[in-house]
């Protein structure tokens, strides 16, 4: 192991202690948001598997949903444990990805946004449409919080644990594949799509395979998030969700692993900070959203970037996979 | 039977007819050169063979499977990889970075690989071989830098170098001196030959300098007007007086 | 269906598909010109709607003076947003899509703080009675609709063939590099197309404001359908605008008629996924090369 290697995993031990001693130190309210930050954690992680091949969708938060109301329809109806509802709902919603993604193939950049934006909203209306199933723009209530043996996750904080446990285990993955072969292809793909056919990538393929890779994990974000909640809704899956989570991507950047991530904590905090504005937080957040498009596109971990390339110069290892943000 | 096998191929753009009725046998272990003045279709068959168009009619069979109509990757796959004009690489990478890259065909790679890290020694194996590819194109002292801070002469070069990666039967060349200077040429039309003595590859070069394909390929297939005008080797090729009233009739000619 | 009911429909559905058409036109043309692609037009028709509200329905001015008051205040709008997000993403059309995602929530913001959010604003019919086709009764209010789109599709039409700005504007959409040689002014142009887009959506709104609920959150279900017609259409043209408005437009009412408001937003979005997948350039976009 290289010296980075362990500063990196003493940071990694450092963060995980804090994670698991934080439940005893924070107050109730506090410990809610933590739960939810967890669920977002990796959503937003989730996020960044198509976009490094350059694909990023208006119908993510629309896939969480699909998780959401797979796990409300398996707990209610079928009385599944926790243990099953989250992975089941995981495939159900990294296969419906993948149906999803076949048509929007054909598109690109700008096209893809659109199409994911309009077929995201046709999954949607599905929920407000079919009343019976789904229970229509009201949703779906009564879900189970959820028990593992004899611990009730009703309570908060076997509940934090038990999110901490799965946000640990998926965000390892997702690091495993960003640092593999296949994140690479998937970053190749962004560089130069016509160079990578010509090496033997079947670009359609593994663009597939990185949305369906994406909504699964959105999908278990969505479990988690319906089991929490104990209700779904079609309103809070909408373009307004997604709205926020393309603010914590692009605030973070998408260049790293760490962009979305640091995102994600930056807009948090600055959401619970900013809690008195009441209405006028949107309004924040748009400017925010303009502000770094405009003058930061390369959100807050190229800004990072830059500061440590000017405190050790010379210094070059994380520069390999960069889709900044995304192109035509 | 030939390496690359085609017959009767055709490619009609709405009115247009750029490519008609070409065929064309390229045995194993051949140095093709395949000229034609600017316009002449020499790109449209490129691509054709590549898989970035599909023919209007006509086949292409390449070592016993028939390859036209298929996507470019599948082609790749079968062993038939080409090279571009412009400088394709993938930026922000290093040279090294970008061999391994185009070496996706030879490391069987799948999710469950990458999740449970079992890709590692794969990778091992496979970043030796990419170091022979660089030695043996004269990149070995780049391999670390980023593949956009190289010189034009040696992005060319890692364009060949992202083929071989490939392991391919037969790779295509399309202009690949074009912008260098007579030394930067030199190293490139050596490459060429060595790739063909010392690692038994075929050919194909698709090339808009006479000079160079002159030198480098041992038979020349020339095209005009779409239409396959007349093949030999270099002296029947630049004695023809077909081939010179091409050349001389888009003013074109350097010999 | 009965014929009274078919005769309504069909025209309801005209009326939609006008309103989409002059809503989606604007789109189209801030697209077609160094690829704009506006998140916050739905809001720009809200804003459209607001001036009306403000104008006529607070103020008392005359009704057609509230609603050419919407050209200049959303014309304004959409200058203030090339200059200040687009011109400067302009190498990537995602980020200046986002980046109006944001100003989408600012504007929401905005109006609804000043005039009060949930409750939404009723602004009294200025036209009164109905025309009557046979014992179908349209609105004269719904009728007015028709006749104002056509008049402004052919005010934009005779503006992009006929004046000298229009045709550089064209040009310029064409291919803006070749545009830049002959010494048009690239940003004067996108500024320009960014005006007319937002006049458009403006106008339209002023037009929807006494038969359409004026909330802030408007916008919202306008930019989806928007969006669709637009890509339906093939993104930078205009003539496919038009069209699959009018397509649209007829899809929406029928089926909203014979079944519900969510079904037929799903057709929509049905259609456009079809579109897609059979001829991706859009029916009437051109391929490129």
């Amino acid at each position: 192991m290289t010296r980075t290697n362990w500063t990196f995993a003493a940071f990694l031990v450092l963060v995980l202690a804090g994670a698991c001693v934080a439940p005893f130190l924070v107050k109730p309210y506090t410990l809610e948001i933590l739960i939810i930050f967890l669920i977002n954690l990796i959503l937003v992680c989730s996020y960044r598997i198509p976009a490094m091949t350059g694909d990023w969708s208006l119908s993510h938060v629309v896939m969480m949903g699909v998780g959401a109301y797979t796990t409300a329809l398996l707990s209610t109806h079928l009385d599944l444990s926790i243990l099953l509802t989250v992975p089941l709902s995981a495939i159900v919603a990294g296969i419906l990805g993948y149906i999803i993604v076949l048509p929007m193939i054909r598109t690109r950049g700008f096209g893809f946004f659109i199409a994911s934006f309009a077929i995201g909203e046709f999954v949607r209306l599905t929920w407000v449409k079919f009343r019976d199933v789904f229970g229509g723009p009201r949703g779906m209530i009564g879900i189970p919080n959820g028990e593992i043996g004899s611990i009730d996750l009703f309570f908060a904080t076997p509940s934090y644990f038990f999110m901490l446990v799965i946000a640990f285990i998926c965000l390892t993955i997702m690091y495993r594949i960003d640092k593999s072969r296949i994140g690479s292809t998937f970053v190749a793909i962004y560089k130069d799509e016509e160079l990578a056919e010509a090496v033997g990538i079947n670009v359609p393929h593994y663009r597939a395979l990185a949305f369906a890779t994406g909504t699964f994990f959105a999908g278990i974000a969505g479990a988690l998030l319906a089991h929490r909640l104990g209700a779904v809704d079609p309103k809070g899956f909408d373009i307004n969700t997604m709205v926020y989570l393309i603010i914590w991507i692009v605030v973070g950047g998408s260049a790293t692993f760490w962009g979305p991530i640091v995102g994600l904590i930056v807009v948090t905090f600055a959401f619970e900070w900013t809690r008195p504005l009441l209405e006028w937080r949107p309004l924040l957040f748009g400017g925010l959203l303009i502000f770094f498009l405009v003058f930061l596109p390369g959100g807050l971990e190229s800004l990072l970037a830059k500061i440590r390339q000017r405190l050790v110069p010379g210094q070059n290892d994380d520069a390999a996979a960069s889709p900044g943000t995304a192109g035509e | 039977m030939a390496l690359l096998e085609i017959k009767g191929l055709t490619k009609r753009f709405g009115g247009l007819l750029a490519v008609n009725n070409v065929d064309l046998s390229i045995e194993r272990g051949e140095i093709r050169g395949i000229i034609g003045p600017n316009g002449a279709g020499k790109t449209t068959l490129f691509n054709l063979v590549s898989g970035t168009f599909a023919p209007t009619s006509g086949t292409i069979t390449f070592d016993g499977e028939v390859v036209s109509g298929k996507k470019p990757s599948h082609i790749a796959r079968a062993g038939l990889v080409r090279t571009f004009q412009r400088n394709a690489l993938f930026p922000s990478y290093t040279v090294l970075e970008n061999v391994m890259l185009s070496r996706h065909i030879q490391s069987d790679e799948t999710l469950l690989k990458a999740i449970l890290g079992t890709d590692r020694r794969d990778e091992e194996m496979n970043r030796a071989r990419c170091r022979e590819i660089l030695a043996f194109l004269g990149l070995t002292p780049y391999e670390n830098d980023l593949a956009e801070n190289l010189a034009h002469g040696h992005q060319r070069i890692l364009g060949i170098a992202n083929a071989l990666a490939v392991e391919p039967k037969l790779i295509m060349l399309d202009e690949p001196v074009a912008g260098m200077n007579p030394t930067e040429t030199a190293t490139v039309t050596d490459h060429i030959r060595r790739l063909r003595d010392e690692w038994n590859m075929t050919v194909v070069l698709v090339e808009h300098d006479m000079r160079t394909v002159m030198e480098t390929c041992e038979y020349i297939s020339v095209i005009n007007f779409g239409e396959l005008l007349t093949e030999g080797t270099p002296e029947q090729v630049s004695a023809n007086p077909k081939v010179i009233e091409a050349y001389l009739g888009s003013e074109e000619l350097e010999i | 269906m009965d014929s009274a009911t078919l005769l309504q429909t069909f025209a309801n559905s005209i009326v939609a598909g006008s309103i989409y058409a002059v809503i989606a036109v604007g789109l189209a043309m801030a697209f077609g010109v160094m690829k704009m692609a506006n998140f916050a037009h739905g809001e720009f028709f809200m804003v459209g709607a607001y001036t009306v509200y403000v104008c006529y329905g607070l103020m008392g001015w005359p009704f057609p003076v509230a609603v050419l008051m919407a050209i200049p205040v959303v014309a304004l709008l959409g200058v203030a947003t090339e200059r200040f997000i687009f011109r400067p993403t302009r190498e990537n059309v995602l980020a200046g899509f986002m980046a109006t995602a944001g100003l989408a929530l600012i504007l929401q913001v905005l109006i609804g703080q000043i005039w009060g959010v949930g409750l939404m604003r009723s602004v009294p019919t200025p036209y009164m009675g109905a025309l009557d086709l046979g014992g179908v009764r349209i609105g004269w209010q719904r009728v007015l609709v028709i006749p104002s789109a056509i008049a402004m599709l052919f005010a934009l039409w005779y503006f992009l063939y006929h004046a000298k700005a229009g045709k550089a504007l064209r040009a310029c959409a064409q291919d803006p590099e070749t545009a830049r040689l002959q010494g048009i002014n690239i940003n004067r142009m996108t500024m320009l197309a960014m005006a007319i887009s937002g006049a458009l959506a403006g106008l339209a709104g002023a037009l929807m404001a006494p038969i359409h609920p004026v909330t802030p959150y408007m916008g919202h279900g306008i930019i989806l359908t928007a969006f669709i017609v637009v890509v339906m259409g093939g993104m930078e043209s205009i003539a496919g605008a038009i069209l699959a408005a009018v397509l649209l437009g007829f899809i929406h009412t029928f089926v909203t008629t014979l079944s519900d408001a969510v079904t037929a937003q799903m057709v929509g979005v049905a259609c456009m996924a079809v579109v897609l997948i059979v001829r991706p350039q859009g029916l009437l976009g051109r391929v490129k090369a």
